[in-house]
């Protein structure tokens, strides 16, 4: 076993984090939704539980290097093999979630939403095109969603506390202060259609980009970061 | 002079308030037991860290099996350092660090790591973060025992655990290294309970390295002499005093000689009662008269 | 653990002195193998390089001798070299600090010669 299968290793023992957790949430929602489909008994509705597994991705990639990263450190593991192994298990995942997801669309699709009740793996825009850009979609969301929370927690861990803190306003005021730049140039029209001029398969090839870079700044925080 | 396993050169750690540690420099030599030694917060924890590459020197040379050890794996895999202070993630159990330390370490002994388990009383499935201080101190022994790792750093390894469970470590540890020599660093402020052990003691006071000599060689080169105050005086002139109390019209002082038992011979040759002088009183003495020369 | 090692001097020199006494009262009689520096660090819960270095002093003075692959034995001889060597420290260490101590306390040499009769007897 090399040290990134040992990452990897380290990271399975937490499946409860990775895989079990997300998944209890969002079958939990699936079937309290789709009770409420059989006592409504009416028109088809959408759901918003598919966000969970995304914001899971999220989550357990934060907690996952936030906690394991000085744990690793301390049993002798180098820090790049860390990374490594993260990044590995998160494409892992982020695929392996991304065929289930696809897998339950299509089931969605075939029984015509759970017997015309809701739609909740299966979504307009999201889940337009052939399979193969569904399953990118899915795969390409995750992935960003786990890199953004592997940013964050290896910024947290190179940094600490309170600088995190800072980060994280100085990201949010960013934000805001686009928002009011592009409100105050009346830009609002030219950003939506940009979106709505883009499937969700070229949204997502947009992200990749960006979880490039999230993925690069957290190598070089985690090179740097001690216990 | 065989292999050093650690070499440290000029090391110094600073933050922006204080400097924890200040030009330190020390060896350690292969399948050797060394006593890294000194109080509580004199940076023991930040040198040690340093030598695993877990902190960053602030400027200074450390070299582990002759490489340096930032994001080496092949001097890494070699090093098993069990700290007080180790991270443990929320629900691990006991089981689950055992399977990786077995992955990790090269030499792990599974057999070994559960007889000490055994030993140790320790709970297979029990998570790790509700454990007891003291079990959560046999974790660390379990691990740093059965990794084998030609090099072994135990920092304080036994917070919370009763005397009957450090003398199993104490007893373990001799067999165990005799068997499969190795180099081992114990940090403690227990010295009077390992002095035997030691082969070698380096001793760290505010940052700095006070001493740095075999453990033989220390047994013995210091005693207290006791006497009226002229007669002291007179016997301490010329020598090192690390101590000096007056009580009444008599002096207590603690000198330090060259070898073993010679000056405890002179002592009471010249009709002043002596008393031994233990590793840990020794290093007492050394780190108070340390604070008293900065004071003054 | 029936041996307490005392601060005042190196622990290799106390397990030398340990090994001597056991010759001496014959439980290590001459020719019989000793433990092995191993056992003795285990047995003591000492360094076993401190162990070794007290070994080989006996080796050094002849009281020890080494058998290739086998291990440490008693030589023949040790015992009587042994009693030889510990009867000029008793003078040393006892018999000259007893004269001293006894001119200190104007004892003469036929009260003390009297009072080692009499300590001998056990009155």
């Amino acid at each position: 076993m090399n040290q990134v299968n040992r990452v990897i290793h380290i990271h399975m023992k937490q499946k409860l984090g990775w895989f079990y957790l997300p998944w209890a949430i969002m079958m939990f929602s699936f079937i309290v939704n789709l009770l409420i489909g059989f006592i409504v008994n009416g028109e088809k509705f959408y759901t918003g539980g598919l966000a969970t597994m995304f914001i899971y991705m999220f989550v357990g990639a934060l907690i996952g290097v936030v906690q394991l990263f000085p744990f690793s450190l301390g049993f002798s593991i180098r820090r790049t093999d860390f990374y490594t192994g993260t990044v590995i298990l998160i494409i892992g995942i982020s695929i392996f979630t991304a065929i289930l997801l696809l897998l339950l669309s299509s089931l969605e699709n075939w029984t015509n939403g759970w017997g015309e009740r809701m739609h909740f793996f299966h979504l307009p825009y999201l889940n337009d095109g052939s399979i193969l850009a569904q399953f990118t979609v899915f795969a390409i969301l995750l992935i960003t969603f786990a890199m953004l929370g592997m940013l964050i927690g290896s910024f947290y861990l190179r940094y600490r506390g309170l600088k995190t803190f800072i980060f994280l306003a100085g990201i949010f005021i960013l934000l805001s202060a686009a928002g009011v730049i592009v409100t105050a140039f009346d830009g609002w029209m030219p950003v939506f259609e940009w979106f709505i001029g883009k499937t969700a398969f070229e949204l997502s090839l947009w992200c990749l980009p960006g979880a490039l870079l999230m993925a690069i700044g957290s190598l070089f925080m985690l090179r740097k970061s001690t216990v | 002079m065989s292999q050093a396993v650690v070499e440290v050169r000029q090391l110094c750690k600073s933050y922006t308030d204080v400097t924890a540690v200040n030009d330190v420099s020390f060896r350690m030599e292969e399948n050797r037991i060394y006593g890294f030694l000194g109080r509580n917060g004199v940076g023991k924890t930040t040198i040690m860290h340093m030598i695993t590459a877990q902190l960053f020197p602030t400027s200074g040379e450390v070299k582990v099996f002759g490489q340096s050890p930032y994001e080496n794996e092949a001097v890494l895999r070699n090093i098993c350092f069990i700290k007080e202070g180790q991270r443990y993630p929320d629900y691990f159990t006991v089981k689950d660090v055992l399977d990786v330390a077995s992955t990790i370490f090269p030499n792990w002994d599974a057999a070994y790591a559960n007889e000490l388990m055994e030993e140790f009383r320790l709970p297979r499935k029990r998570i790790v973060k509700k454990l007891s201080r003291g079990m959560l101190s046999s974790v660390g022994i379990v691990v740093g025992l059965a990794s084998r790792a030609p090099l072994t750093i135990f920092d304080e390894p036994y917070l919370g655990l009763d005397a009957v469970a450090r003398e199993m470590f104490y007893d373990h540890l001799i067999e165990d290294y005799t068997r499969y020599p190795r180099t081992v660093v114990l940090s403690t402020h227990l010295i009077d309970e390992v002095s035997r052990l030691l082969e070698h003691v380096i001793v760290i006071d505010q940052g700095r390295v006070i001493l740095d000599a075999e453990s033989e060689e220390l047994r013995g080169c210091a005693c207290t002499v006791v006497g009226p105050a002229d007669k002291v005086e007179a016997f301490v002139q010329g020598k090192k005093v690390i101590r000096r109390e007056p009580f009444a019209s008599m002096i207590s002082a603690t000198v330090m000689g060259e070898t073993g038992g010679a000056i405890q011979q002179e002592a009471e040759q010249a009709g002043l009662k002596t008393s031994a002088v233990s590793l840990q009183d020794l290093i007492v003495s050394l780190t108070r008269v340390e604070k008293a020369v900065n004071r003054g | 653990m029936a041996f307490q090692i005392d601060d005042s001097r190196p622990i290799f020199m106390q397990i030398a002195d340990k090994i001597e006494d056991d010759i001496i009262e014959e439980r290590l009689p001459e020719e019989t193998q000793v433990p092995s520096t191993n056992q003795f660090a285990a047995f003591y819960q000492i360094n076993p390089a401190t162990a070794a270095k007290g070994v080989n002093l006996l080796v050094d003075q002849g009281i020890l001798y080494k058998k290739r692959g086998i291990g440490m034995f008693v030589a023949t001889g040790a015992r009587e070299k042994l009693i030889e060597k510990r009867k000029q420290e008793f003078y040393e260490h006892y018999v000259v600090t007893t004269v001293k101590e006894a001119a200190k306390l104007g004892i003469t040499t036929e009260q003390l010669t009297d009072m080692i009769r009499r300590g001998g007897s056990g009155q």
